[in-house]
This record gives structure tokens, sequence and C-alpha cells, in this order.
């Protein structure tokens, strides 16, 4: 092998990708798919209008307290978008929120919920400094409150409740022809005596697969009757909220220190292999399949042959091999400054950076270490099986029957991923982490939990035997495969290559003349 | 004179195919030499072993003094059969490119192929991609990426394939300046005519066998007497008549092989009986006929 050969043919291959304007399409349009994933849910929720909906309550207590359950909901989310918008943003904040912003900040989360539900009831006054300074807004905030149109409310979150739904309060007289003319989402009945055990709710809309409406008015009523049944039955508003409240767990890390709970950035961290295996597989794919897309568009087009003639079979495929990694990491590089840009630029990373931060303090030296040796005995493996795919058939059409199991194998990992993170200590994973083809994928996504070493170590003895057996038949199959211009070899002649390739070097017949 | 190419008992299998059969030939330096055989008769393979893409499975091939075609890879220049272009690169680029690969350093390759560009018509499309070229500026663009680290062996696989007739005498002219320069040309060809017009030695091959070799004056010794023949009217079957070995009849044309002993005046006297005769011309045997002989001998033996 020749170094020179070898690097002439990967800055070839590598400008040749580089240099057309479809690879910066690409390159562009990959991530901008990523984020319409991300951000089209985002936006169709943002263009949504409210859903109107009337409520007939018979009984007279329940839609008070209802009412004051939405606006405790949604005072404590204006609490914290409040506390969350960036100083350089405060002025798009509507004039009562930006009186209460600095106290906002201050004050601990749970604390806002309290406040909230406070502020919606009109008691306990709180005690706290911070609380307090938002309290005497109290007048100005409600009365900001009830005149917000749906409209405005979504404007400032789209999660809000009263962006989301909107409760009619002049009913129509004919509630089914208003909803028959789309006038109104929905309405509820609701009975004279919900306390009643054969007390009869009702929702009529029609369109009875949207279930956000439904479900949400439920819970609030549901709270509010199981609130009420728990008065009759002699226990206090408060006894009653302590029997509804959830349980919450408090999340714990386990170090080699002990335990100690766990930050959101933590928890978060725990899904890093599964970034690691959508990371590889990006990373890995494309530019495997890129170099048996070159390889095809070389021999179709006859210039293999020009090739073989001027440099060694083996400088060709260390040179593609090379150039389309050059391509893979360009565009891999390329994707990272993009999302990074994006985020930026859109000012995502102002409010996420902190977490961003503390995700990424999570990837160990150690992870990166072995993620680069997986990325390249990975790349290696799937290069050379589809670089000799490229080189035994004559274009796309015929590859397909080959590359689609190597293709399965790649896609395998990504459907193992949940259940792998959720369990890496599980035998059945263990045990597939030894098959090479998945070895990088697996091996990465059992990192949270770290593998025992002898698993690395045994694994990637086995992945390095692989490639280099990988790459040895390859190597044959490529030479062969170049001058093969019939048509692709049955799996038996393939075989036939690998066994006769050396002193007699074997190719099908067509390939004499 | 010296040989540029040494092939001895040279066979090449491809699985239970034997392409090459045992094979020997010698090709002096500084000739044109001709490949002939037909379509499988084993050429590309030849010639491929000639330049290192291939080794023999059995016998030896040497060449320029006795190093093996791939330590002589830089000293060797070929152009396959339908060799392409790299589509999306530039004609410059694509040139010098070939020309680096074959030792040449990037200022050398650059000047070289700007100037042999420039001497070959196609000084305007050096920015132009290689799929902007038609047929016969590609030809050029590919024989120029060939040679242009100036070969002393020069290997063409089917030259004249799928040329029209002023771009096959193009190239026919560039293998003629290739020997005036010095070099060794060899070719490979089905067409006969182009390798009696230039070559210097030829040899015949079919299935994989060598058939007939030597300087084209020996090897066409070696084809006997031939009448060449231009009539007018209904001959009737050519080859039937006495001291006639075989005739290849095109209607109003024909080249009839005669036998050692056949009486050429005898032979006349018949035709004038049966077609208006405007030629009759004795001579020594065509390339063609020879080639026709070789292999349809051949195939009888089969």
């Amino acid at each position: 092998m020749t170094l020179r050969n070898i690097l002439l043919v990967a800055q070839r291959d590598y400008v040749a990708y580089v240099a057309r304007p479809r690879f910066w399409i690409g390159l562009l349009l990959t991530p901008a798919i990523l984020l319409a994933f991300i951000f089209i849910p985002i936006l169709i929720q943002q263009f949504q209008t409210a859903k109107d909906y009337v409520v007939v309550d018979h009984s007279g207590w329940i839609m008070p307290a209802v009412e004051q359950r939405i606006a405790a909901s949604d005072y404590t989310r204006l609490i914290r978008l409040a506390a969350h918008t960036a100083p350089v943003d405060v002025k798009t904040l509507p004039t009562v929120l930006a009186k209460i912003k600095p106290a906002a900040e201050k004050l601990h989360d749970d604390r806002r919920k309290t406040l909230g539900e406070a502020l919606a009831a009109g008691k306990p006054v709180p005690t706290e400094p911070d609380a307090l300074a938002i309290w005497q807004q109290r007048a100005a905030l409600i009365e900001w409150y009830r005149t917000l149109t749906p409209k405005q409310a979504s404007a400032l979150d789209h999660n809000l409740a009263i962006a989301r739904f909107h409760l009619v309060t002049q009913a129509p007289a004919n509630l089914r022809a208003a909803v028959n003319s789309k006038k109104l989402f929905a309405w509820f009945d609701l009975p004279t005596d919900p306390l009643k055990p054969d007390a009869k709710y009702t929702y009529a809309s029609l369109n009875l697969t949207d279930t956000d409406l439904r479900d949400w008015f439920g819970r609030l009523v549901t709270t509010v009757v199981q609130t009420r049944k728990a008065a009759q039955s002699g226990l206090s508003a408060d006894k009653a909220k302590w029997l509804q409240e959830n349980v919450d767990f408090d999340s714990q890390l386990v170090t080699a220190k002990g335990a100690k709970t766990a930050t959101t950035a933590e928890q978060v961290a725990q899904w890093l292999p599964v970034g690691y295996v959508y990371l590889l597989f990006l990373a890995i794919m494309p530019i495997a399949q890129l170099l048996m897309m070159s390889t095809i568009e070389e021999k179709s087009t006859r210039i293999a042959e020009s090739l073989l003639s001027a440099i060694e079979s083996s400088d060709i495929v260390a040179g593609k091999t090379l150039g389309v990694a050059g391509v893979g990491i360009t565009m891999v590089l390329g994707w990272l400054i993009l999302i990074l840009g994006l985020v930026a630029g859109t000012g995502a990373l102002f409010t996420l950076g902190g977490t961003v931060a503390a995700v990424l303090a999570g990837i160990s030296v150690g992870n990166i270490v072995w993620f680069l040796v997986y990325f390249v005995l990975g790349f290696l493996l799937f290069a050379s099986i589809l670089g000799a795919i490229g080189a035994s058939v004559n274009n796309i059409r015929e590859a397909q029957p080959y590359v689609t199991p190597v293709i399965l194998s790649m896609t395998l990992p990504l459907i193992l991923m949940i259940p792998i993170v959720k369990d890496p200590s599980a035998i059945w994973a263990r045990v597939l982490s030894y098959i090479p083809p998945l070895t990088p994928f697996l091996m990465m996504n059992r990192s949270a939990a770290p593998p025992p070493v002898t698993d690395y170590i045994f694994t990637t003895l086995l992945l390095i035997a692989t490639v280099v057996l990988v790459l040895y038949a390859s190597g044959r199959i490529f030479k062969i495969g170049l001058l093969n211009t019939g048509a692709p070899p049955k799996l038996r002649e393939l075989l036939g290559w690998l066994r006769d390739a050396g002193p007699r070097t074997a190719a099908p017949e067509n390939t004499a003349k | 004179m010296s040989d540029a190419i040494t092939i001895r008992d040279a066979s090449k299998y491809f699985g239970s195919h034997t392409a090459v059969n045992q094979l020997s030939l010698n090709v002096p330096a500084g000739s044109i030499y001709g490949f002939l055989g037909p379509n499988g008769a084993g050429k590309t393979t030849t010639l491929r072993m000639i330049t290192g893409i291939l080794s023999p499975d059995a016998g030896s091939v040497t060449v320029l003094g006795g190093q093996s075609p791939e330590a002589a890879r830089a000293r060797i220049g070929y152009l396959p059969e339908e060799n392409g272009l790299y589509k999306d690169m530039r004609v410059l680029d694509m040139v010098s490119y070939f020309g680096r690969l074959r030792g040449l350093s990037r200022r050398d390759a650059q000047d070289r192929a700007r100037t042999r560009l420039e001497n070959a018509g196609l000084g305007a499309r050096l920015k132009d991609k290689c799929n902007t070229l038609s047929k016969g500026m590609g030809q050029k663009a590919q024989v120029i990426a060939t040679l242009l680290h100036d070969p002393e062996l020069v290997v063409l696989d089917e030259p004249f394939s799928g040329l029209d007739p002023v771009n096959a005498e193009m190239v026919l002219e560039l293998i003629k300046q290739y020997k005036r320069e010095g070099r060794t040309v060899i070719f490979s060809t089905h067409v006969v005519e182009h390798a009696e017009q230039i070559c210097d030695a030829v040899i015949i091959i079919d299935r994989g066998r060598h058939k007939v070799s030597g300087s084209l004056s020996e090897v066409k010794a070696s084809g006997g007497r031939t009448v060449l023949l231009d009539y007018e009217g209904d001959a009737g079957n050519l080859a039937a008549l006495p001291g006639v070995l075989n005739a290849d009849d095109s209607g109003q044309h024909a080249e009839l092989q005669l036998a050692d002993d056949a009486d050429a005046q005898a032979l006349l006297q018949t035709l004038l009986g049966r077609v208006r005769i405007r030629r009759f011309d004795t001579r020594e045997a065509s390339l063609k006929q020879i080639f026709l002989n070789a292999v349809e001998n051949a195939r009888d033996a089969a």
C-alpha cells in the first residue's frame, strides 16, 4: 500500500462529494428535518385555537370550584413565565408580569404553586417576602387575567388553560345546534346531585376522537367532587387535599460515594446512551452507504479499471474509505454547528444553557473514547461490507437484496435502544452486544450502567477480529467485483471469490474476454 | 531489438472457465502490436495481465526489461475498453488526477494536462465538467489522461470501439505518433482492418489459445494466396470452385483463399463463364481472411 496513492484517492473522493451542491443541501436538510420533528408539533399547538365549551352545572357548586382551580393553575404558570423570561425579553412581558418578575425569580418552584392557589382562592396571604411582593399585585393580576382573550393567552404561553379551552359563559339557547354549526366544540352536563352513586355526567361533541378537553375537564371535576365527598365524610378541606396528594419520589442517583438527589440534568443525562446510539447510527449509516454508491459509480462508468491499472486495489479501498470517512466527519460537524447555531439563534440555548451544560457534563472521557473506538470500528465494518457490495453489483437496484440485511442489522439497535437504556445489564442485552455488527451500538447503549470491563474487552476484541476478517474479505471481493461486468454474483460465487482469490484469482466467466 | 513484453505459458482461469490457455508471446520494443480475436477470445484478460490488473494463474508475464507488470505500473499506460470519466470532475482536474496517480507531481501533472489538452483542441473545455464532452472529446481526454506520465508501454483495449470514422482515424494517428516517439503500443481489436493498417506484428487468439502470431508480413505469408474479386452477377457458391479453400463473399466483392496447387488462370476462366468480372487480383491472403480461417478452423475443430 502507498500512502500517497491512498491520500490522492481519499482527496478526490472527499472533494467530489463535498463540492456537490446536493451535499450541502442534504447537510442543511437533515437538521432541518430533525428540528421540524421537534418544532412542528409545538407550532401546531401554538396555532391551535382555544376550544369553546359550555358547562351546564345543575349542581351549582362544581363550576365555581373548577374555575378556581383553572385560575390557580394559570397563575402558577404565569409566575413561572415571569421568572423564566430572559432579561432581554422582559419588554415583551405584560406590565403586571414584568412587575412580579424579580420576586418570581427568587421564589422556589413549590412556593410558586402554593402562591398560584392562594391567588385564585384569595387566601391565605403569604408571609414569605417574595411571595408577598407578588401578592401585592394580586388585584392587578386578577383584573388583567380576566380580560385575557384565548389568543393573547396563547401568545404568552400556549399551555395556559384559558389558551387551550375557552369557557363560554353566555351559553347559546340550543346547544346541539351550536355544536352542529361548530360554533361550540362541546358541552358538559353536570348532575344536580354529583355525590349520588348513579350521578350522570355528560360530554357532548361532534368530535369524540379529540379527548383533550374531556380529559382535562374530567380531571378537574373529579378532584372537586372528591373534595366535596371528603368534606361530606367529615374531612376538612386540608385533609381532603392531603389525601389527594400524589406521591412524589425523590430520584436519587447512586454513585460510588453514596446516593444524592438527582438534578433534572442528571436525570436527562441517564438518557445519554440513546444519544450515543443515534449519533453512531447517523454518523455511520449515511457515509458507509456513500462508499457503496461511489464504488458503484466508478464501476458503472468503467473508471475502476483505469484506477486498478494505476494503483493497487488495496490503495483504492483504503483511499475511498478514508475519503468518505472525511465526508462523514464534515457532515456530522456541519450538523453540530448548524444545530448549535440554530439553538443559539432562537434563544433556546439561553434558557436551556444550564441544563444542556449539565447534561454535557455527564459525558465522561471514557464514554468519548469508547464512542470514537466504536465509531471507527463500526464505520470500518459497515463501510467495507457496503464497499464490497458496491464493487460486486452494477447498479443500486442490484445492490438492494445485499444491502437490506446490512441496513436491518444497523436499525435493530434503534429498536432495542429504549429497552436497553432501561435495563442495560439484562442478560439478553449482554448476549446481543457480543454480536459484532451490534457491538458498537449496544455497548454505547449500555454505558449508563457501565458494563463489566470484561464485556468491553471481549466484545471489542471480537469486533476487531471481525473487522480484520471483513476488511480482508472485502478487499478480495473489491478487486474481482470491480472487473465483473455481468450479472451480480450469487452467494455461492461470492464465497468462491473469497476461496479462490489467491493464486487462482476467481471471477465470473463473463469477466473474461 | 529487445522485447517490451514477454509472456511465457501464461494461463488464467475464472472458476471452471479458462480465459487464457498457455499463451506465449514476445512483443518487440518500439513496435505496434495488434491483439486480434473474436469476442471472448481472452484479449482483455491478456491485456489485464500485461498491465498488472490480473495475475496469471500459471506461467509468467514480464514487461519492459523483465519487470513484473505491478512493479512497472508507472511505465505503463492503459486505456480500458469503454473507459469512463468522472462525470462531475472538471476536464483538467480529471486528466491531471490520473497523471498524479501515475506518480507525477501536482504541478507537473497540471502543466502537462493543460498543454496536452490545449494541443488536442480541448483548451476551451479545461474548466468544463467531463459529462459535457462529446464521445470523441471524451476519448481524447481519456487518451491524454492515460499517457500523461509518458509511459514506455501503451496498452489500449478496443480503442476504436464505438468511434465514428473521424475519431477512429484520430486514434490511428495517435498510435502511429506513439511509435514515432519510441513507445511500444499494443492494442486489441476485432476490426482487423485497423490492425492491418498500422501494426508491425499481430497475434490472433481464440478461446484463450494462440492461433497465429508474428510480424504482419510473416502472418500474411502464412495465409497462402488469395484472389480479390470484384464482380457483377450471380457467382453461386464461390467456395465450391476448384482450387478454392475458402471464400469471404459479400455479393459484389469476394476474397477467395486458394489451395497451394490451385491454378489461378483456370479459376479466372471458370468465373468468366459465370459473372462479369471487374477485378481479378492474385495476392497474399488478407489479415481478415487469415483471422477468419484461424477462428473458423478452431470452431470446426471444436
